[in-house]
C-alpha cells in the first residue's frame, strides 16, 4: 500500500517538475536563411511588432528564454525566426478574391493564440526533437501546444525559411479544428496511415479540391459535414503556400516566394491519398 | 503530426486518486475563453545591438556581370541583390540576366555557386538556380543537367520516416529542371524527357512534367509526347490545374472541374468522425458566436 501510494507521490511530482525540462532546448543558431535575412530586412528587427506578436502568439519566456527571448533582434536565433515568420502572416498576403485560395483573417485566426472560430487557444513552443517539423498536443485542462521543431529554424534545412514556418504554423494549427470538430483524420498522427494510394509519406491527407471564391475570406473554418466543404492540415498548408508564392504583397521578397512554390509542389504530390493538388507558382526559373 | 498528451491524461487519473473530489469526469472538455496571457516577461533586445534596418532593397540592381569585380563576386552581389527584389521587379531582373547571357566566366562562377552553396543555404541555392535556369546558354544548361542528375541520399537524418537531405535535393532539382526546360533547346528538352521517363523522385517528375507543359504552351502536341515518357501511373500530373499570374478565377475554377470530371478517383472519401455529424454542426454553429480576435497588429509602416 505503501509502495503504491509513493508511486502516485513520484509521479505527481514528475507532472509538477516536467516542464523545466523544456528550458532546455536549444538549435543550431550559427545563422539564418536567405530567405529570413530578406524579409527580416523589409522590417529591420520592429520592436512594435514583436511586443504584440509573442502575446497573440502565446510565446512565453519559460518556454522560448534560452531561444532568443532577450535577444529579440538577432534573426540568427529562433524566437526572432519565429516572429519573422509570423510577420509574413500578418502583412504578407494580397488578400485577392480573384486568385487568393484564402484571405489574411483565414491565415491569422489559424495561426494566432486565441480561442477563435479555427480552434482552442494554443501556446507554441520550441522542441530539439527534429525527428518531426512540428506537432499538435491537445492537453486538457489548459491550452493546446504546438512544437516547432529546430529543423524549422536551422538554415540548411529546406524547411528553414518564413514562409515553410508559417505553413507549419497553418498545418498544427489545422489539427486543432479537426480536433475542435471531433474528426477522425486518421491514427498516424493525426493522419492517415501512409504510404497510400498517391502518398508516398507514413501520414497522408485527402486533399478536398475546391475553387478560388469557394471561401469567403474568414470562412476557411466552415464544413458543411461532408467531404464537399473540407480541409486536410496538409491541404492548408498548401493553398497557404500557394498564397505567399502567387498572391503575396509586392515587397514580399523573391526567395521567401521561391521557398513557399517549391514546398507547396513538393508537398502537393507527396502528401495526398487522392491524387496530387494543384501546381503553384509559375514554372519559369526567374 | 497530432498527439493527445497522454502524460497529461495521466497526470489526471493521478490527481483524480490524489483528490477525489475534483471534476476530471467529464468526457468532452469545457469550452474555453480567450486564454489568459503568459504572464511573463516580455522579449528584448538586450543582449546584442539593435540591428538597425538594412533597407537594401533601395539598392539599384547591379550588373550579374560586372565589369568592376571578379565574376565570382559579381555572381554573390547579383544573388543577394535578386533574393531580396520585390514582385514588380522581376523583368527588371530578368533583363539584367538576359544581358549576362554571353559571359562564359560569370555563367561557371554562377554554376559553382549552385554546387558550392547546396548544403549550406537552401534558399540562396534556389536563388542560384533561378538565375542560372534563366540565363539560358550551353553552360547553364550543362550545369543544370549535372545538377538533376545528382545522386539522391539514401541515408541521413530521418524525419517523419523521410531522408531530410534527399528532400532538400528533390526541391533543389525540381527548380533545376525549370531551367532545362526553358532552355528549350533539343538536348535540354531530352532531359526533361528523361527526367519524367527516369528520374527517381516523384516530386521532379511532376515539375518536369508541369515546367515542359508551360514551355510548350500547355498544347495537344505537347501532352501527346508527354504521354510517350510518362510512367502509367503519372499521367494525372498532365491535367493538373495551375495558377499563373495571368490565371483569372473563372480559368483557375474551370481547369478544377475538368480535373475533377476527368479523374473521379480524386474524389475524397466520406468523412469520418468520432461522434455524429449534427452534433458537431451545432458545435459549429456555436463557434460561429466566437468574436474575432480583438488584438490588432501595429499599422504596416
Amino acid at each position: 500500500m505503501f509502495k503504491h501510494f509513493m508511486k502516485i507521490v513520484v509521479l505527481a511530482a514528475a507532472c509538477i517538475l516536467a516542464p523545466v525540462a523544456s528550458w532546455a532546448s536549444t538549435c543550431d543558431e550559427s545563422g539564418a536563411s536567405s530567405a529570413d535575412i530578406d524579409l527580416w530586412n523589409t522590417h529591420g528587427c520592429w520592436q512594435a511588432f514583436y511586443n504584440w506578436q509573442y502575446q497573440q502568439y502565446n510565446l512565453g519566456s519559460d518556454k522560448w528564454g534560452s531561444d532568443g527571448w532577450n535577444d529579440a533582434c538577432n534573426v540568427n536565433k529562433e524566437f526572432p525566426k519565429m516572429w519573422n515568420a509570423a510577420y509574413l502572416v500578418t502583412y504578407g498576403l494580397a488578400d485577392n478574391p480573384n486568385q487568393s485560395f484564402h484571405g489574411t483573417t483565414d491565415y491569422r485566426q489559424l495561426a494566432e493564440g486565441p480561442n477563435s472560430n479555427f480552434k482552442d487557444a494554443v501556446y507554441y513552443a520550441p522542441t530539439s526533437d527534429t525527428s518531426i517539423y512540428g506537432s499538435f498536443t491537445y492537453h486538457w485542462p489548459g491550452e493546446d501546444e504546438i512544437d516547432l521543431s529546430c529543423l524549422l529554424f536551422e538554415p540548411s534545412d529546406s524547411h528553414s525559411n518564413p514562409a515553410s514556418r508559417a505553413g507549419d504554423f497553418m498545418h498544427e494549427g489545422w489539427h486543432g479544428w479537426l480536433t475542435e470538430g471531433d474528426w477522425n483524420n486518421g491514427s498516424c498522427g493525426g493522419h492517415y496511415c501512409g504510404p497510400d494510394g498517391d502518398c508516398s509519406w507514413s501520414g497522408c491527407d485527402y486533399f478536398y479540391f475546391h475553387g478560388i471564391g469557394a471561401y469567403a475570406f474568414g470562412a476557411l473554418w466552415q464544413t458543411d459535414g461532408t467531404a464537399n466543404r473540407f480541409h486536410s492540415p496538409n491541404q492548408v498548408q498548401v493553398e497557404f503556400l500557394c498564397d505567399v508564392s502567387d498572391q503575396p504583397q509586392g515587397w514580399v521578397p523573391q526567395s521567401v516566394r521561391s521557398a513557399a512554390a517549391v514546398d507547396a509542389d513538393y508537398r502537393a504530390v507527396t502528401r495526398f491519398i487522392n491524387g496530387p493538388g494543384y501546381e503553384c507558382g509559375e514554372p519559369r526559373p526567374w | 503530426m497530432r498527439n493527445r498528451s497522454i502524460f497529461g491524461m495521466l497526470c489526471m487519473g493521478v490527481l483524480s486518486t490524489v483528490l477525489p473530489g475534483a471534476a476530471l469526469g467529464s468526457q468532452n472538455p469545457p469550452s474555453r475563453q480567450a486564454p489568459p496571457r503568459f504572464k511573463t516577461r516580455p522579449p528584448s533586445a538586450a543582449t546584442s545591438p539593435v540591428r538597425i534596418p538594412i533597407l537594401r532593397l533601395a539598392r539599384p540592381i547591379p550588373e550579374l556581370a560586372a565589369t568592376d569585380v571578379p565574376p565570382a563576386a559579381s555572381v554573390a552581389r547579383f544573388i543577394e541583390r535578386a533574393s531580396m527584389a520585390r514582385v514588380d521587379e522581376r523583368d527588371a531582373i530578368r533583363a539584367v540576366i538576359v544581358r549576362a547571357r554571353g559571359n562564359l566566366a560569370v555563367s561557371r562562377a554562377l554554376a559553382a555557386t549552385v554546387f558550392n552553396t547546396r548544403t549550406a543555404d537552401f534558399t540562396r541555392t534556389l536563388t542560384s538556380l533561378a538565375v542560372l535556369g534563366e540565363l539560358r546558354n550551353p553552360t547553364s544548361e550543362a550545369a543544370l543537367t549535372s545538377f538533376v542528375r545528382m545522386p539522391l541520399p539514401t541515408q541521413g537524418h530521418l524525419v517523419e520516416g523521410e531522408v531530410a537531405e534527399r528532400i532538400t535535393l528533390e526541391e533543389l532539382q525540381m527548380k533545376a529542371v525549370q531551367g532545362l526546360a526553358y532552355a528549350k533547346t533539343r538536348s535540354a528538352n531530352a532531359e526533361v524527357l528523361r527526367v519524367i521517363a527516369q528520374h527517381p523522385s516523384r516530386p521532379v517528375r511532376a515539375e518536369a512534367i508541369e515546367a515542359y507543359l508551360y514551355n510548350h504552351r500547355y498544347s495537344a502536341a505537347a501532352k501527346a509526347k508527354l504521354l510517350t515518357v510518362v510512367h502509367s501511373d503519372e499521367r494525372i500530373f498532365i491535367d493538373r490545374p495551375h495558377m499563373l499570374p495571368t490565371t483569372t478565377k473563372e480559368d483557375f475554377n474551370g481547369q478544377l472541374s475538368r480535373y475533377l470530371a476527368s479523374h473521379p478517383e480524386l474524389r475524397a472519401p466520406a468523412l469520418r468522425s468520432h461522434h455524429l455529424v449534427s452534433a458537431r454542426i451545432d458545435r459549429i454553429k456555436d463557434a460561429a458566436a466566437i468574436p474575432q480576435p480583438n488584438l490588432q497588429p501595429p499599422a504596416l509602416r
